[in-house]
Order: structure tokens, then C-alpha cells, then sequence
């Protein structure tokens, strides 16, 4: 169910009732995926794609192995009416408010496959975002959760956000020290994200492989953090989700995997698999970054990163906007007008600061982030 | 009141190889999705029609102040019945690509098939089919640099004439991206190529005309109606019922597409409405666009069009002297509210003394909107179709596309290494 205000007031009410179903057919060393809304036309569809799949290196499908008891369904959210929906809803909205989107979704995924593996889950979340906006400012905020929480703060802390971005000012270009706030540090990641996935490693593409990382960096992917985003038992083919380490101390450590991609290298799936909809993926969970300690904000600190689908994800090259950035000056935050930054997410990683103040909005979970030198543009 | 309903099946069929995986890709979705409209909004989505979908959706239109514009009756049947895309074309544009440069290569083909039926309380009774196609080309070198090919293709099959050349040149640009330096940063003068004078269009106007920004404040463009806001030489449509990629013959609020003037010679004419904009700021409906009936309409753009100009490259080249030549989208983004807008685009060349000489890499654009259109100094004076795009909009993806000169920017901020 979800709620949209515009203007701060309440226009639209949605509830969605979906399904989707995924298979995967093999037959005589050719596998076929094939998702869709009728269980029915879905698998006929995918016996027809039959004859376009290639016989490739089959190594089965997984068999059946123990989950772990995994925390990840608040019955709170699933227990709220109507109308304390609504009441959250209406708790996002503060003067300047242009718009606000408040939902709360609750699922169930199950999983079968012909080796006997067979598992199901539930999931519910709640989600709210908001957009204020006065003057020349404008400001975002936006939460997830899993677990039952309180959503006031959220519009809260964009009408803050937007006062302090009152009276924009220019900053010259050149080389300055930049702290990005815990999403837009996740954003930047999420650039190189897929270096760690080992799809690409095996096809020769990555940059992390043997990549020196800054010693204040430490990364694993976790699928059984306690209420995380993406957090579920099993993955995508039935395998356990687990705790994956990729970078320990600037070192890298290790991959993402699925059943395929891991048998290739005789080794164990890292429950990384995703198939939803279009092709099937290796893909991140909870991706963490470890936290290190709180971080002395000098110099630039920006609050969010505009058009990071713009990147280069495959050598980390990017040049991007920002909207509510501040230059801050002995505790003072100054507004600045149309700061643009650049560089390469991998070179900026040899170089970093680690902050304490972890926060996770999507697959990614990450501290804020200190870079001592990066390129700014007005 | 008001209420429509929306019903849609959609077929997607694809075939993908990455380097020797080979995937194939195959989904099909039914959706359905009722919408009440009194003073408030309510929306109920499933994936088959029931009739307590409408009972449910009212009961949900609990909101206020919303207002839809009434408009005329539509009777439409445009049912077309396609041949299937082969999908063996991949295996022949994989083979195109055995250039030792290249180190990884994806090539994919995705045929989407999608039948909408509207009807809604004013008695309108609609139905339409439409294809898209789409031709995907990744390719990377050693080092890492990636060059990329996003074409479509509407209501037709794709023959390997269509996309033979593009494809070679790819292999051309990555040797030319190899070599590259990277771009230097700061003001200068700019010529755009067609595709990123569309993406320019695209995301510094065509956002900026969207009804529901204007109405909520965070356009730039509010309150310019019948103002200049670009150069002389700029006029601009946005136009469904041509055969881009953006094309519809009926928005998803049952409103016959038809073209609207956005600027003529450097006046803003006209916005791009929803029922509900329009009903609001007395528009003409006609681009509520939802990316499934999953989804609420939003006030989009289709094909964006740029009227010609009267230069060639040369000529602009001569006129700039020195600065960047950028070639290539990789994508953009705006915010409307203050006007500020970025853009990347695959590489580029220094031009000097009017000359095109080495050639630049992670080149990207900013400005502010209203600023760069009265830039504009020059238009080309043959126009291409982009050929291919989608466009995001709070959690929707509407597939658009550009009809595009080149066009010569007198300042705009060029983002790259300082």
C-alpha cells in the first residue's frame, strides 16, 4: 500500500497485489530462465526458448542444505491498519514539502527445485521519501526498513536540510578534501559494485582483482545480516545466503559467487544469485562496509550524488553532481551552488577515511566517507 | 469522477551472449490497473481484471484536492500482429566483433511485445499493439575503457543492415577511447552531436515542461509562458505520433497523442500535461504516460524534436575556434527545481584554431538550463533520429527518443580531470 502527498497533501492511495514467477528448465546441458505472472505461460514459453539456449558445461542445480534461522520479518509491519499506515504517512510532511511517498510492502518468496530443495519466506518492509523544497534549495531524504520504526525524522531532516541549503554560494574548482554522507559514499560504491562479482572476474573485466584498497577499508557482503534490505535464508537457486569477506584491510579477499560461477572454480556458492524478471545475476546482498571511527568533517561535505547511472562502472571513472553540498569552515556549513565532483572511484578508494555513522537505503551499506583529494568543479 | 482501466499483456523475448555464456531471456507479465479519481487518487493494481477492482480503488480515493481534465470519447483499434524478431542475429553481430582491442564483449537482442486495452467513465473503448526492439552492444578493452550501442527499433524486425555499421564503428571509437586523454575541465564553447543535443533537450526542457513540476514549483520553467527563454533559432516539439521510439497512438489516460510546440523561435508555447496538470493549469492533456498499468501516469515526453537549423559542422567547428566536440550519450540527469543539468557523453575531441584534433575521454556537461539555451549560436541543418532511449522518472521508465541536429553552445561547463 502506498500513500503520495504532493504539495503536502494526501492525492493518491495505491494497493498492488502482484506475482511473479521465475523457472529455470535444463535439459540435456542447456539451461533456460523465464519469468512472468502465469505459472502456465511462463513454463511453456520457457520450453520454447529451448532451441535458442546453448549447450554449455552443466553443473547441475543445488542440492539441499540447511538454512539458518535468520532475522527478517518485523510481524509489527504487517500488523499495522489502515489508518496507522496513514498516520506514518502523514508524519513525513513539514512545511516546504513538495513531495512524500510512504509504503509498506510485505511479501512471501518460495523456492523449489527438482533435486528436492525447497524453502520459503516472508518479508515486509516499510519505505518513505520526501522532496522539500524552498527558494533555491532543494533537499531529499528517504528510508527503508524492515523493521517497524519511526518515520517522522525522515521529513525532519530534509526541511533541516533545506534551511541550511538557503543562500547557495560558488566555490572556485580544484583539488579539495570532500566527505560524502553514508548514501552518497554507498552511491559511489555501487559504481564498482560489480568488479566483486565473479562473473566479471572470470571474464577477465575486473578492476578489484589484485587492487590495493586503502588500509582503513574493510567490505563484506552479508545475506543474513539481522533485518538487512536483501537479507533472506536462501538465495535465488535455493543455496544458503552467508557472510562473504571481499576486503579486509584495503586487501581484496574474495568474490561474489553463484552455483554456476563457483563450480567453475570447484568452489562453494556464496548465495549471491538473483533472478528477478529479466536475466538472472550475481549480485550484492548487504553490502558493508565495516565502520571505523568518527570522522572530522573539514573541507566539502556532500549530502547527495545526482546521475550516478552517468559512471563508468567498467574502469570507475565518473563526473557527477551533487545537490546539498557545503563547504564547512571551523563548524560552519556553507551552502555552495552547482558543485560537480570527478575521478575514479578505484584510485579515490587508495585513499580514504572510514566514518562510524553506517546507514543502509538500498544493497549497499556504508559509513560516511573521508577523501583527502578529489576533484571539484563549479 | 472519473475512472479508467488499463489492462496490458507484455511479451519480452530475448537472446544474449557474453562472451560465449549464452542467456536467454523470457518473461510475460499481465497487469491490470483501475483508477478512481474523485478528490483524491485511488489506485488498485493486480495481474487480472476483477470487477470489485473498481469498488476497491474508490474506497481509496481518500485524497483531496486532485482534478482531472475531461476530454473527448476515443474509439481506437489498432490491432497489429507481428512476425518474430530472429534471434540468431546475435550470433552473427557477436561474430562482427573479433577485433583483438576487444577483451569482452555482450551482445543482446530483446524483443518486447505489449497489447493495451483503455477504457474509462467517459465511455472511451481503446486497444493497441505495439514492438519494441532493442540491439545491445557492450564491448571493453584491456584497459578497461567500454563502449557501448543502445539501439530500437518500433513495430519491426532488426536485419543486420540496421546496426552493421554502428556496430563497426564501436570497435572504431573503443581504439579511439584507448588512446584517449582525458578531457580538461572548466568553461568553454561545445558542439553537441545529435544524440547528446538530445539528451540535452531531453533533460534541461522536456523535464522542465512536465506539468507536475510546474505545478508543485520545482520547474524553472514556471510562470515563463510567452517569455523567451532560449535563443532565436531554437523551436522545439514534442511529438508521440512520429515512428521514434517514444512513439504512442493514445497516452495512458485514453488522450489521442498528438503534437505540442514547446518553444517557437526561442518563446516557451506550451507545457506537457497529465489530466490532471492540465485540469490545474488550463493545458491541453495528452502525455500521461505510466511505464506499465502497474503504475500511475505522469506527465511525460514522447519524441522530442528539434526544428532544423542552417549550419553544418564545418561551419560551427569555424565558428568556435577553440573548445570540446562530444560525441556519444552516456546518460544524463536534471533537477528542474534550480535548473541545473548534467550529461555524459562516451568521448569527444579538443578542437583548435577550428580545427578537430586529439581526442578526449569522461567528458561530461553541466549548466544551468536556462542560461545554455540562450547559448545556443548555431543548429545544424540535417536532423537524426537518436534511435533509442528510456527515460526515469520517479520509479518509471518510459521508453523516448530525440530528433536531433547538431547544435553549437556558445558556454556550457565541461566536467573532466583538473
Amino acid at each position: 500500500m502506498t500513500f503520495i502527498f504532493r504539495k503536502g497533501k494526501l492525492r493518491e492511495v495505491e494497493e498492488k497485489a502482484l506475482k511473479t514467477v521465475g523457472i529455470r528448465l535444463t535439459k540435456e546441458g542447456k539451461s533456460v530462465f523465464c519469468s512472468g505472472t502465469d505459472e502456465e505461460r511462463c513454463l511453456k514459453r520457457t520450453k520454447r526458448m529451448l532451441k535458442y539456449a546453448k549447450r554449455t558445461e552443466f553443473f547441475g542445480l543445488p542440492k539441499p542444505s540447511k538454512y539458518e534461522k535468520v532475522k527478517l520479518f518485523d510481524k509489527r509491519i504487517l500488523g499495522l491498519t489502515e489508518k496507522e499506515l496513514l498516520d506514518l504517512a502523514e508524519s513525513l510532511i513539514t512545511p516546504w514539502n513538495t513531495y512524500a511517498s510512504f509504503s509498506r510492502e510485505i511479501g512471501e518468496v518460495e523456492f523449489e527445485n527438482s533435486n528436492g530443495v525447497k524453502g520459503r519466506y516472508k518479508v515486509a518492509s516499510l519505505s518513505g521519501e520526501v522532496e522539500v523544497k524552498h527558494r533555491n534549495a532543494i533537499s531529499y531524504e528517504s528510508h527503508i526498513t524492515r523493521k517497524f520504526e519511526d518515520f517522522s525524522w525522515v521529513g525532519k531532516k530534509a526541511y533541516e536540510l533545506c534551511k541550511l541549503s538557503l543562500g547557495k554560494r560558488r566555490i572556485r574548482k580544484g583539488v579539495y578534501p570532500v566527505t560524502l554522507s553514508p548514501t552518497a559514499s554507498a552511491d559511489l560504491l555501487s559504481i564498482i559494485s560489480s568488479h566483486f562479482h565473479a562473473d566479471l572476474v572470470q571474464k577477465g573485466v575486473s578492476k578489484a582483482v589484485g587492487w590495493e584498497f586503502s588500509k582503513n577499508l574493510t567490505i563484506y557482503d552479508d545475506g543474513l545480516l539481522p533485518f538487512g534490505l536483501n537479507t533472506a535464508p536462501f538465495d535465488g537457486e535455493g543455496v544458503p545466503c552467508k557472510r562473504t569477506l571481499l576486503i579486509k584491510r584495503g586487501k581484496v579477499k574474495g568474490f561474489l559467487y553463484d552455483f554456476t560461477t563457483a563450480r567453475k572454480e570447484r568452489k562453494e556458492s556464496t548465495g549471491n544469485f538473483l533472478h528477478l524478471r529479466k536475466r538472472p545475476n550475481v549480485s550484492e546482498r548487504n553490502l558493508i562496509v565495516k565502520p571505523r571511527r568518527k570522522l572530522e568533517r573539514e573541507g566539502i561535505y556532500v549530502k547527495h550524488l545526482v546521475g550516478v547511472h552517468t559512471a563508468n562502472e567498467s574502469n570507475g571513472d565518473f563526473s557527477l553532481n551533487t545537490e546539498n553540498a557545503f563547504l564547512i569552515k571551523g563548524g560552519k556549513w556553507i551552502p555552495l551552488k552547482n558543485v560537480m565532483i570527478s575521478g575514479n572511484v578505484f584510485e579515490l578508494l587508495k585513499e580514504v577515511e572510514v566514518g562510524d555513522d553506517l546507514r543502509q537505503e538500498d544493497k549497499i551499506a556504508s559509513p560516511s566517507l573521508f577523501f583527502p583529494r578529489m576533484n571539484v568543479i563549479s | 469522477m472519473f475512472f479508467d482501466i488499463r489492462k496490458e499483456k507484455k511479451e519480452v523475448r530475448g537472446l544474449e551472449i557474453d562472451e560465449g555464456d549464452v542467456n536467454t531471456i523470457s518473461y510475460s507479465t499481465s497487469l491490470v490497473g483501475v483508477r478512481y479519481v474523485d478528490e483524491g487518487v485511488g489506485f488498485m493494481v493486480s495481474n487480472e481484471f476483477h470487477p470489485k477492482m473498481l469498488e476497491k480503488a474508490k474506497r481509496l480515493s481518500i485524497g483531496r484536492g486532485v482534478r482531472v481534465k475531461r476530454w473527448e470519447k476515443v474509439e481506437l483499434k489498432k490491432p497489429l500482429k507481428f512476425e518474430e524478431q530472429p534471434l540468431d542475429l546475435v550470433d552473427e553481430v557477436y561474430e562482427l566483433l573479433n577485433d583483438e582491442v576487444i577483451k569482452h564483449r555482450i551482445v543482446g537482442i530483446y524483443e518486447a511485445k505489449r497489447h493495451v486495452e483503455y477504457e474509462n467513465s467517459e465511455g472511451s473503448e481503446a486497444s493497441y499493439d505495439v514492438k519494441r526492439t532493442n540491439v545491445k552492444v557492450v564491448i571493453r578493452s584491456e584497459g578497461l575503457d567500454m563502449n557501448f550501442l543502445v539501439k530500437g527499433f518500433l513495430n519491426e524486425n532488426v536485419r543486420m543492415k540496421d546496426i552493421e555499421k554502428d556496430v563497426n564503428k564501436l570497435v572504431e571509437e573503443l581504439k579511439l577511447m584507448s588512446r584517449a586523454r582525458h578531457a580538461p575541465a572548466g568553461r568553454m564553447p561545445v558542439i553537441l552531436d545529435p544524440e547528446l543535443a538530445g539528451v540535452f533537450f531531453h533533460e534541461a526542457v522536456g523535464h522542465a515542461c512536465e506539468g507536475d513540476a510546474i505545478l508543485e514549483g520545482t520547474s524553472v520553467l514556471k510562470g515563463k509562458l510567452g517569455r523567451k527563454i532560449a535563443s532565436e533559432i531554437v523551436t522545439l516539439y514534442d511529438d508521440p505520433t512520429q515512428k521514434g521510439f517514444g512513439y504512442f497512438p493514445l497516452d495512458d489516460e485514453g488522450i489521442k497523442a498528438r503534437r505540442r510546440t514547446l518553444i517557437e523561435k526561442g518563446v516557451l508555447k506550451d507545457y506537457l500535461h497529465s489530466r490532471e496538470s492540465a485540469a490545474k493549469l488550463r493545458g491541453i492533456p495528452g502525455n500521461g504516460r505510466a511505464e506499465s498499468a502497474a503504475h500511475l501516469p505522469l506527465p511525460r515526453m514522447s519524441n522530442t524534436i528539434l526544428e532544423k537549423g542552417d549550419s553544418n559542422l564545418q561551419e560551427m567547428l569555424e565558428e568556435m575556434k577553440d573548445g570540446v566536440y562530444m560525441k556519444d550519450s552516456i546518460g544524463g540527469v536534471v533537477e528542474p527545481s534550480h535548473g541545473f543539468f548534467l550529461f555524459s557523453a562516451k568521448y569527444g575531441f579538443l578542437v583548435r584554431k577550428g580545427e578537430i584534433t586529439e581526442p578526449i575521454k569522461g567528458v561530461s556537461l553541466s549548466g544551468d538550463i536556462l542560461k545554455t539555451l540562450k547559448d545556443i549560436v548555431l543548429i545544424g541543418k540535417r536532423r537524426y533520429w537518436v534511435g533509442s532511449g528510456y527515460c526515469g522518472k520517479l520509479g518509471q521508465t518510459v521508453p523516448v527518443d530525440q530528433k536531433m541536429p547538431f547544435v553549437l553552445l556558445r558556454e556550457a561547463v565541461v566536467g573532466g580531470r583538473t
